[in-house]
């Protein structure tokens, strides 16, 4: 199994856990059942981008290892340290005209967490920094998002597709109209396009 | 709401919150250990029921939270509960 862990990287508190102990609790098959782990919204969402990470690395380190080993560790980690940062609840958005007796909020870790994973649904993008912009009162929110692609798949139709699925599933989870929504390719992760899906 | 009803009307709403369509997990409403997925208080003659939910992304989260408000009203049995639901995650 591709060992998904930050090299080096920063230990980010996840409600008192750690990401390296993430990482081992999936090795484990997610047993012994843990409730502190999956009792957390951000331990549950970090499992979530982590499994996703690995089930991509995977296929791209089998690729790349002989060609440039350096390579994967760099992009491992920027992707790992997006996810432990992004799975924290930051700011709670209220939801909007709801009846008399009903408050509701929706977390930005929740919604950055629906974004990632909407982006590594996409074959050949991996999702990177997901940021929503501060929120006028009432008004549409822009979403601005890093990816990186895997060499050979088309940026364009990659993008677009990225896009497409976004603007499919967000407006239902959002509180709040969506904006602008900005895609930067940051990176192309150069491996053979067998690994690209 | 009397103190020794609070047990039995947590465990009624988190049941019944947890079979609407769309709730995913009922999270501990705080990180502390042994935080309770169904947090009850009566002050001023309003009842106060919080919850923090995953919810699932194929339904929208204001049918879910709407769904999830209906329920745990019907389960408290009290119409004029306030519920305030926190959606950490969406699966």
């Amino acid at each position: 199994m591709t060992d998904a862990r930050p090299p080096g990287g920063p230990v980010e508190d996840l409600d008192g856990h750690t990401l390296d102990e993430l990482v081992d609790y999936l090795d484990r098959g997610r047993t012994p059942y843990d409730p502190g782990i999956e009792s957390s919204p951000a331990c549950r969402i970090a499992l979530a981008g982590l499994e996703r990470l690995r089930a991509r690395a995977a296929d791209l380190l089998e690729e790349d290892a002989a060609a440039a080993p350096a390579r994967p560790e760099h992009w491992m980690t920027a992707v790992l340290d997006r996810i432990s940062l992004e799975s924290r609840p930051g700011r709670r958005f209220a939801l909007p005209d709801l009846p008399v007796g009903t408050d509701a909020v929706v977390t930005e870790g929740a919604l950055r967490g629906l974004v990632r994973a909407v982006g590594d649904s996409v074959p050949g993008l991996l999702t990177g920094r997901v940021r929503f912009t501060p929120q006028e009162p009432g008004g549409a929110v822009d979403l601005a998002v890093e990816v990186s692609l895997v060499f050979g798949a088309p940026v364009d139709g990659t993008v677009a597709e990225f896009r497409r699925r976004v603007l499919a599933l967000l407006p239902d989870q959002a509180p709040f109209p969506i904006g602008r929504l900005d895609v930067r390719v940051r990176d192309v992760l150069e491996v053979p396009e067998g690994g690209a899906s | 709401m009397t103190d020794s009803l609070i047990p039995a009307a947590r465990d009624a709403v988190e049941a019944a919150v947890a079979a609407v369509l769309g709730v995913r997990v009922l999270y501990p409403v705080s990180v502390l250990p042994g935080a309770e997925r169904v947090r009850l208080a009566e002050r001023g003659g309003v009842l106060r029921c919080e919850l923090r939910i995953a919810t699932d992304a194929s339904v929208p989260v204001g049918r879910v939270v709407l769904a999830a408000a209906a329920a745990a009203r019907r389960a408290l049995d009290r119409d004029d509960a306030l519920v305030v639901l926190e959606v950490a995650s969406i699966e």
